[in-house]
């Protein structure tokens, strides 16, 4: 008979092998969630969003406490006329801000050939090694699913990772596992887009550039439409830095996202594409 | 008692977690987010109570939560907090916890050890810079939830704290 610290070993060492079957299972087919999965996702998801909310205005708030701290400091006898204007003036440009973002959505939507719905960020991405954003999609159940790219006003988000009832979770374009054909405008230089693996910055490289074609920073990147569900240019980003190296034949560059990520909260999931859908919605110049 | 009110702190805690990418947006780049459902588990190792199967068991199903609000990979984060709670169970009672400093050095420590895990297990590579803003983030706030959690320990079963005191003088908390 074992003793009890080896009946404890044992039964530990099995735990723990859970996770890597999981981890396996999750490897083969990384879209499926079963039903005790799902049902966490919906009962969590809704109250994400509420802490994601009051995170939302706790953080509003103390921005605004640290500009009026300044305003009350250089004009005292005015603090209470200032406070009042620049709150108004705050909502005003937050009201336009989200007011163009969803035009340009709609004009992205209503323009182009792509079949879409919109959707509502509900999670910001918490973990610096899972690029991962939560949406709320208001459509019926089946009709978003796993692979379709989301969109946003500024350009590519990602792409759909899994779904589960409304809610779906979108691995951004500047997650490592995330691979897009992007090419340079200006020159026709075409490489692949990964994201720049575990930085808390929103960063991305792009591989396999030919070391004949040129990019240099500034310049804009936008999707190929090749080998992949995007849609020919849509905007990706800009280059920051180019690598070039002695030996081999390709460059790598980095390239800063043209979707500010933690400003989100509209985005566009594109749920079919036709087969010329090949025209260019976005593209910011 | 205990396990109900501690899931529901995980729980919260996880929900918070993924709240923080909100609250902390405008200085992203400069400060990682507390992971506060990883000092939870380590909480539970450090104090020592129960068997290790039930830590285990906790750990796994707080990392499996996670991984799931995070959009991480199923599996990955039930086993780094598995092995996380299962070395913070083998440090309890061999170092002194009795300061703040000692708490914050010791959350940073398991805090490194979770982004080493994922990096092995996930990743492949990931920035320094990633892991001194989580480590930086843990020395700040570990101390306080380690804390708060002891506080809630207490109240829910003292005379479990009295009876692992007198075992263990190592694990003083205050």
């Amino acid at each position: 008979m074992l003793s009890r610290r080896a009946r404890e070993v044992v039964v530990v060492a099995s735990l723990l092998a859970l996770p890597i079957l999981f981890l396996r299972a999750n490897l083969k087919s990384p879209a499926d969630l079963n039903f005790f999965d799902r049902l966490l996702v919906r009962i969590s998801a809704p109250l994400q969003s509420m802490c994601g909310a009051v995170a939302r205005s706790l953080g509003g708030a103390f921005g605004r406490y640290v500009h009026l701290v300044g305003v009350e400091a250089q004009r005292q006898k005015l603090v209470d006329d200032n406070a009042r204007l620049r709150a108004e003036v705050e909502q005003a440009r937050h009201t336009a801000e989200r007011t163009t973002q969803l035009e340009r959505l709609l004009a992205l939507k209503t323009h182009g050939k792509v079949s879409s719905v919109a959707a509502r960020v509900v999670g910001a991405e918490s973990s610096p090694f899972f690029r991962v954003m939560r949406l709320r999609v208001d459509v019926g159940e089946g009709e978003v699913k796993p692979g379709m790219p989301v969109v946003g006003a500024d350009g590519v988000v990602g792409r759909i990772q899994r779904v589960a009832g409304s809610f779906s979770d979108v691995l951004l374009a500047v997650d490592p596992k995330c691979a897009i054909d992007v090419v340079v405008p200006r020159t026709g230089a075409r490489g692949i887009l990964h994201g720049a693996a575990s930085d808390n910055r929103y960063r991305a490289r792009i591989e396999y550039l030919l070391k004949k074609d040129e990019v240099a920073v500034g310049d804009d990147v936008v999707t190929s439409g090749v080998g992949g569900p995007f849609p020919r240019d849509l905007a990706v980003g800009k280059i920051v830095a180019v690598g070039k190296s002695e030996v081999g034949l390709y460059q790598d560059a980095e390239l800063e996202p043209a979707v500010d990520y933690g400003r989100l909260e509209h985005v566009l999931v594109l749920l079919a594409l036709p087969p010329e859908s090949i025209t260019a919605p976005v593209a910011k110049k | 008692m205990r396990g109900l009110a501690f899931g529901l702190i995980a729980y919260g805690s996880l929900l918070w977690e993924s709240a923080w990418g909100w609250l902390l947006r405008d200085v992203r780049g400069l400060f990682a987010a507390p992971e506060l459902g990883l000092l939870v588990v380590v909480y539970l190792g450090l104090c020592g109570r129960g068997s290790p199967i039930a830590l285990t068991a906790a750990a796994l199903a707080v990392g499996y939560l996670r991984d799931l609000l995070v959009g991480a990979p199923r599996g990955v984060e039930a086993l780094a907090f598995a092995l996380c709670a299962l070395g913070a169970r083998l440090v309890h009672g061999r170092v002194f916890l009795d300061r703040w400093g000692q708490l914050a050095v010791l959350a940073a420590a398991f805090a490194a050890l979770h982004a080493l895990l994922l990096m092995l297990l996930a990743t492949g590579d990931a920035s320094l810079r990633t892991l001194l803003s989580l480590v930086a983030s843990a020395l700040c706030f570990g101390p306080f939830v380690l804390v708060f959690l002891r506080r809630v320990d207490d109240r829910i079963a003292p005379e479990q704290r009295s009876l692992h005191l007198e075992r263990d003088v190592g694990a003083r908390w205050r």
